[in-house]
């Protein structure tokens, strides 16, 4: 028995003592790694590997620097992908904003959408702060943050701080989009006003994203706002996404469809060259007069928000869609590398656009 | 003869939304079945004009104003001329709207009588 008890005793002693060499192997290793390396990255380098403890397995995204739709498209997109990516793979994801030093709110919502996307479907999504102070106070001044340790169902609708929206249990909530429009006429008149124009655009949007936004069935996907005031341009601005099949692929898969002969159509008449054309053609109307020939009670949705924007009902009309790119107000519609695959518009609303006063 | 009077804000909402039911509230497809086919009846059997008011609402979709009207030729099998003589649009604020909307009756009739 004693001699078992000392075979036993030598075993562990020699485990330990093999314990602390190779732990004063790995010590020696990393000091010399850091020699001549400054107090800061020697600090980011035992912070990086907690994070590496901490978040095993979890993919890292980078997010772009000018984290903006608008301002910086191909690289939104582009970001969205691998985020996409991830969640078709059910892979766990960390977003490094940490280098992002511009911020706005429609790139928030983009975040916000996937954040609950992954939380409904129980994938973890996490992330890191901005270093830039601004930015920082922007992301957590939205309520994002918030939203980070909640659990969600993806069925439900969420308002933050009221500038941002989301809903899926009744997809046309105009009555929702009706007090967006006051609490908006607030911030530019100092009153309630309605403002038909704008009202219309939005049940366009919920229509088209009930009617289009999904292939396989109506009322599947989610509708996403921002609403924000900038103070120091007098205006409140705009922004809605869906994430569905996208205008110009809604055109195309009635290419096989019923449809088939107006897609036809719209080629042999119009001969567009590229989508940014046909998105022209759609936005201005043109398209739905073909379309009425076979459905005339369909596709208004479209050239009702161009004519809110030619109304001046809203201002600065921005349409992001599949591969398209138009900003309807300087008449730039051009092709993108990469694919957004919904919708997303934005619009503004100054003192100077319809409203009226009750 | 007294005419009879519908107002869109007042008789039904302030908020109308999308084209059918299922679609959300306050649709086109409810207003059609529950408030301007039965004032258009009302309007037919007394033998005189059904006003309708535009005005007071937060906004119109184009779908609920089709589904609406354009939904009277279709859904409801009511005579084009008909339709378009007994009803009467009124809108101070919004006059593009009535224009519209004899838009989709005549598109409705037109589809219907191919």
């Amino acid at each position: 028995m004693d001699a078992n008890r000392k075979i036993i005793k030598q075993n562990q002693d020699f485990k330990s003592f093999r314990r602390k060499v190779r732990f004063r192997q790995m010590k020696k290793l990393r000091n010399r790694e850091l020699q001549g390396v400054s107090r800061e990255k020697k600090k980011e380098s035992q912070l990086q590997n907690i994070f590496n403890k901490q978040f095993v397995g979890y993919k890292i995204i980078k997010a772009p620097k000018i984290f903006s739709l608008l301002e910086n498209t191909e690289e939104l997109l582009s970001f969205i992908h691998k985020v996409d990516d991830c969640f078709t793979n059910k892979k766990k994801v960390f977003i490094r904003m940490k280098d992002t030093t511009e911020i706005s709110y429609d790139a928030i919502v983009v975040l916000l959408s996937k954040l609950i996307q992954f939380k409904a479907n129980k994938i973890d999504f996490n992330g890191d702060f901005p270093k830039d102070k601004n930015v920082e106070n922007i992301l957590k001044g939205s309520g994002f943050i918030e939203y980070l340790y909640k659990n969600f169902d993806n069925q439900d609708t969420y308002t933050i701080d009221k500038k941002i929206y989301t809903h899926a249990n009744k997809n046309v909530n105009s009555a929702l989009t009706s007090t967006i429009i006051e609490e908006a006429s607030k911030n530019l008149w100092n009153e309630k006003r309605r403002c038909p124009g704008m009202q219309r655009v939005f049940i366009e949007l919920m229509q088209n994203t009930n009617n289009h936004a999904s292939n396989h069935s109506k009322g599947e996907k989610l509708w996403w706002s921002s609403i924000i005031h900038n103070k120091k341009e007098e205006k409140v601005c705009f922004s809605f996404i869906d994430y569905g099949v996208g205008i110009i692929d809604s055109l195309k898969n009635k290419e096989t469809g019923k449809f088939a002969r107006v897609f036809n159509s719209i080629k042999s008449i119009f001969n567009p060259n590229n989508n940014a054309d046909v998105l022209k053609l759609l936005l201005e109307g043109k398209i739905h007069e073909i379309i009425k020939e076979q459905a005339y009670n369909r596709g208004k949705g479209l050239p009702g928000i161009y004519k809110a924007w030619k109304s001046n009902d809203i201002s600065n009309l921005i349409v992001i869609t599949n591969n398209v790119y138009a900003n309807v107000a300087n008449s730039k519609y051009e092709e993108m590398k990469n694919d957004l695959y919904g919708t997303f518009i934005y619009w503004e609303l100054n003192s100077n656009n319809k409203s009226i006063k009750d | 003869m007294e005419n009879v009077e519908l107002k869109i804000a007042t008789d039904f909402s302030t908020t109308p939304g999308a084209r059918y039911k299922e679609e959300g509230d306050f649709s086109g497809e409810e207003f059609r079945e529950y408030v301007l086919y039965p004032k258009f009846k009302e309007a037919k059997t007394k033998g005189c004009h059904l006003i309708i008011n535009l005005d007071g609402t937060a906004g119109l979709g184009t779908s609920f104003l089709e589904e609406s009207f354009g939904g009277l030729l279709r859904t409801n099998k009511l005579d084009y001329n008909e339709v378009v003589d007994i009803i009467q649009f009124v809108s101070i604020e919004n006059p593009d709207y009535i224009e519209e909307i004899l838009g989709y009756l005549f598109d409705a009739y037109e589809k219907e009588n191919k």
